[in-house]
């Protein structure tokens, strides 16, 4: 009796999270203080490459400040804001502990040194190779190592994800695993494929040539293996924000979700098409074959289906709940949703800046059109879009729902949050569209300054104006973030459970093929062998111009 | 959402959600008319770079 107590004592606890709230809120925090770190970065960036203040000028601070903005969004935010979402989301939905939560404590302690150790060569301009790992831009060491030691501290996540996905269905057999832990474990997989490119990359080519052990290295390898992970990364960051639309949006304005076995199916085209299709990162290489790029623009193109399957999912689970909530007409539903919402707003801004990204997306991916747009602005325009838009306005939606939820304190200020989130979403509109129009235009991205005598560069000046605009809004909205998400650890006390959407046909089981990744793990080995095996072998057996192989 | 009785409920929910549908029409043909726009309208008409 005394262990049955314990054992609804201990799921109680579970249900509302206690179990993962302190590592869950310790991510949250990393990743929300680098992010703003990261926000003023961008602010003196546009500053500083308009021109307009002579004073700011300077390109060895410029790149490291570019370098050190885009290991902060795109490593440090994302990996940290993941985690902690995770881990909340396990435990809320399984309604069980993280097993082993030392080892679970001990990943996020490994990132955290890793950014730490990495940030000290980023901001003292030792390692100003602008965010990548592209060769022969180099590095000091310790950025390699810290960035792999961030890595490596996230793999533990992973294994995590994985582990609680593998008890929790010992303990249900046969029942379907929940969407939200489904998701999550979908990407932790992912992310472990995605990684081993650039982990090879680091640990074979990039540390042992830093560290000056090998004297030369192949850039084409370096490049192949990069894209391996280049273009799955936008996935590994896009998952949360899918996962919130799906099984926490719909909830929150009172709906269904609209499709359980839907969001499976966009989970696992995900977990399958975003690894083997990132040479359209590499379309104007020399080391690859047209043959190669096709293939894989090809998939590119096929990694858009689980996108449309989400838009479509999400959109009609917002329409349910638009007439249940008394919309009326074809688009009478629109204006019946609670726009007051936060999670509500940021869905809808979210799909939106979705929309122009995803046309951005599709210029890219095409093959020739991708000649127009190449190594210009746009490319800068179209990833904030996607990830500092579509992503990062619904990681504050996540962040505005888990969080007090977390803390068992009421949000400080939900109108706060609106507007916050409606200043993003302008903001990124003003600094991203003229990035587009002054990639047209020519710009190249990644200059800290410009010929501005030039006629040509004339054109450029009104893009130059109201990209400081955006920045400017982007950073008073992330201040009132983090002034909001702060107040509320001292608001009233307010218990709150974490629930997650109930489809309108709930599947106690679902086919196996939706409930597992196993399979799906041998279709992602077979697929990557067909679309980097030769690629990356050829570096091997053409050993071309005299190189030899890792450049030795 | 209180004032429907639940067969109006069941209704909705099982309804054919023709509003999404409408909507992802509109943006697919606007992504399909912007992405002519920039093959025919700007690709092609670019020329060679001077």
């Amino acid at each position: 009796m005394a262990t049955t107590t314990a054992s609804m004592q201990e799921n109680l606890s579970s249900a509302r999270g206690q179990n993962s709230v302190n590592i869950g809120l310790a991510n949250f925090w990393v990743a929300l203080v680098f992010m703003t770190v990261a926000v003023i970065l961008g602010v003196y960036q546009v500053a500083e490459r308009s021109g307009f203040f002579p004073a700011l000028e300077s390109p060895t601070l410029y790149f490291a400040s570019v370098s050190t903005h885009g290991v902060l969004m795109g490593f440090v935010l994302t990996t940290f804001f993941i985690m902690g979402f995770g881990y909340y989301a396990a435990t809320t939905s399984l309604k069980m502990p993280i097993p082993g939560k030392g080892f679970a404590w001990f990943g996020f302690w490994l990132a955290l040194i890793g950014t730490l150790i990495a940030a000290v060569p980023l901001l003292t301009g030792n390692a100003s190779v602008l965010y990548t790992m592209y060769p022969p831009l180099a590095a000091h060491p310790a950025f390699y190592i810290g960035a792999t030691m961030l890595v490596v501290g996230s793999w533990f996540w992973c294994i995590e994800m994985i582990w609680m996905m593998a008890k929790w269905k010992k303990a249900h057999p046969g029942e379907a695993v929940p969407l939200v832990h489904f998701g999550n474990t979908a990407n932790a997989i992912m992310w472990l494929w995605t990684t081993i490119g650039v982990g090879s990359e680091a640990l074979f080519q990039l540390i042992p040539w830093s560290l000056g052990i090998l004297e030369t290295i192949d850039v084409g390898l370096a490049r192949t293996l990069f894209s391996w992970t280049l273009h799955a990364i936008v996935y590994f960051w896009l998952f949360p924000a899918y996962i919130t639309l799906y099984t926490i949006m719909p909830k929150v304005i009172g709906g269904k979700l609209f499709s359980d076995e839907m969001g499976r199916i966009a989970f696992i085209m995900l977990l399958v098409f975003s690894v083997p299709i990132g040479f359209h990162h590499l379309y104007m290489d020399p080391f690859q074959e047209a043959g190669w790029k096709f293939v894989h623009m090809f998939g590119t193109f096929m990694v858009a289906l689980p996108t449309l399957f989400t838009g479509f999912t999400v959109i009609a689970s917002m329409e349910i709940a638009g007439r249940l909530r008394g919309g009326k007409g074809l688009f009478g539903w629109i204006g019946a949703l609670p726009w007051k919402e936060p999670v509500m707003s940021a869905a809808g801004l979210s799909m939106l800046l979705l929309t122009f990204g995803g046309f951005g997306g599709m210029i890219n991916a095409s093959y020739s059109l991708n000649t127009m747009v190449h190594n210009t602005q746009w490319v800068t325009g179209h990833f904030h879009l996607i990830f500092g838009g579509t992503t990062v306005i619904m990681y504050f939606a996540a962040a505005y729902h888990m969080l007090p939820r977390m803390i068992g304190r009421k949000l400080h200020s939900a109108s706060m949050a609106v507007t916050q989130l409606w200043l993003w979403f302008i903001g990124m509109l003003v600094l991203t569209l003229p990035w587009h129009a002054i990639g047209l235009l020519g710009q190249p991205r990644r200059i800290s300054s410009a010929p501005y005598d030039d006629p040509l560069v004339e054109q450029w000046n009104i893009h130059e104006a109201s990209m400081i605009v955006g920045g400017v809004i982007l950073f008073i909205s992330s201040c009132m973030l983090l002034w909001n998400l702060y107040k509320t650890h001292s608001a009233s006390p307010e218990e709150q459970a974490m629930e997650y959407a109930e489809p309108i046909h709930p599947a106690p089981r679902v086919p196996h093929l939706l409930n597992s990744f196993a399979f799906w793990n041998v279709v992602i080995a077979i697929y990557l062998i067909a679309s980097y095996g030769y690629p990356i072998a050829q570096f091997f057996l053409n050993q071309t111009f005299g190189a030899t192989t890792w450049g030795v | 959402m209180g004032e429907l009785n639940p067969d109006e409920e069941k209704k909705i929910l099982e309804s054919a959600p023709k509003g999404t549908m409408t909507l992802l029409i509109i943006f697919g043909i606007a992504m399909l008319l912007g992405w002519m726009y920039m093959y025919f309208g700007m690709f092609l008409t670019h020329g060679p770079v001077n």
